[in-house]
């Protein structure tokens, strides 16, 4: 979240968790299934910020054509599904996805895409772990959101090795308390993953009002990509 | 080392299109299939998916399966948040 005017700003994560529950249904809980699916939302997703600033369609609609676009993969594949099974499946398309989609847009949109991508895969990640075992896991969002801003937090301070590492404490803690309340307590996980969201909504805010006064983001990084100078040096990595 | 991937297009801080990031999704997915194929705790985990009813009876602790799983899935989803914190060794 640093890269983003060199500062954490809280905004930008939220929203990729809940996409991630998608991603990693879509992908059918398989590594290669969900490389595709994350690619595929990534793709959608970069793809359509760039139409809307070249035609003027309204973001709102570009929402309602992924919905639309991610309910007629869904459906497609049980009808395929279906088809194969009785044997009426005779003929592929020998159209390949890939040359479409790169008939249609350029590198740059390719490029974006690649980057969306890895927070949606990896978020896609943790959630197929959790859905192997039977229990689909809502509070994905909450966690990337307390792992982003102690992960922002801890780089900010100390490096950016520390703020990995406090990333993935945060999120472990988090899906720690996650799994007492539905494995001890026996809330139901639905429930308890919107109650992390819930927090991840109020918690991160509050905490980045204490430490830094400031609502949705912190000071900017003293080691910015356009810092002409930059170097790997982790003591340079404080607050102004 | 890190020099050299820097030239052919790896970045820490995420403005080329391929990061270190993107580097770490792929070892994560390898890690997850051979976690899935190779490994007992990744066989009960599938076990326990497919019929939770009989994962017990079979020997395999649910609750404790279910927190590590809980616990591997909220790890993966908190590197994103810092997946760009990292200074590009390019001056």
């Amino acid at each position: 979240v640093l890269a983003i005017d060199d500062r954490m700003k809280l905004d930008y994560i939220r929203g990729y968790g809940f996409t991630a529950i998608a991603v990693a249904l879509l992908g059918r809980n398989s590594g290669v299934g969900i490389v595709a699916a994350a690619l595929r939302s990534s793709f959608l997703d970069r793809a359509s910020t760039g139409m809307g600033l070249s035609t003027g369609v309204p973001k709102e609609v570009t929402f309602i054509l992924q919905g639309v676009i991610i309910l007629t993969i869904v459906v497609a594949y049980e009808v395929v599904r279906r088809l194969a099974a009785r044997g009426q499946l005779r003929e592929r398309s020998t159209t390949s996805v890939p040359e479409i989609l790169l008939q249609l847009f350029g590198f740059a949109t390719i490029a974006s895409a690649i980057r969306a991508f890895v927070p949606l895969y990896l978020a896609a990640l943790g959630g197929v772990f959790n859905e192997r075992s039977g229990v689909l896991n809502i509070g994905i969002d909450g966690m990337m959101i307390f792992g982003a801003w102690f992960g922002a937090w801890g780089a900010l301070h100390w490096g950016p090795v520390a703020g990995l590492l406090a990333a993935v404490v945060a999120g472990t803690l988090v899906a720690l308390i996650h799994a007492v309340a539905t494995i001890t307590f026996r809330v139901d996980h639905i429930v308890s993953g919107v109650a992390i969201n819930i927090l991840a909504i109020g918690l991160p805010r509050f905490l980045t009002i204490v430490a830094y006064g400031q609502g949705t983001q912190s000071p900017r990084s003293t080691s910015s990509p356009s810092s002409a100078s930059r170097g790997w040096a982790p003591s340079r990595w404080s607050c102004r | 080392m890190v020099p050299f991937f820097n030239s052919i297009g790896f970045d820490f801080r995420g403005s080329a299109p391929i990061t270190w990031f993107f580097v770490l999704a792929l070892v994560g997915a390898l890690v997850y299939a051979l976690t899935m194929r190779c490994t007992h705790f990744g066989f009960e985990l599938q076990v326990l998916g497919t019929n939770p009813r009989a994962a017990e009876p079979a020997g395999i602790r649910s609750n404790a399966m279910i927190l590590k799983a809980m616990l591997l899935s909220g790890r993966s989803p908190a590197w994103p948040g810092c997946r760009t914190c990292w200074p590009s060794t390019t001056a």
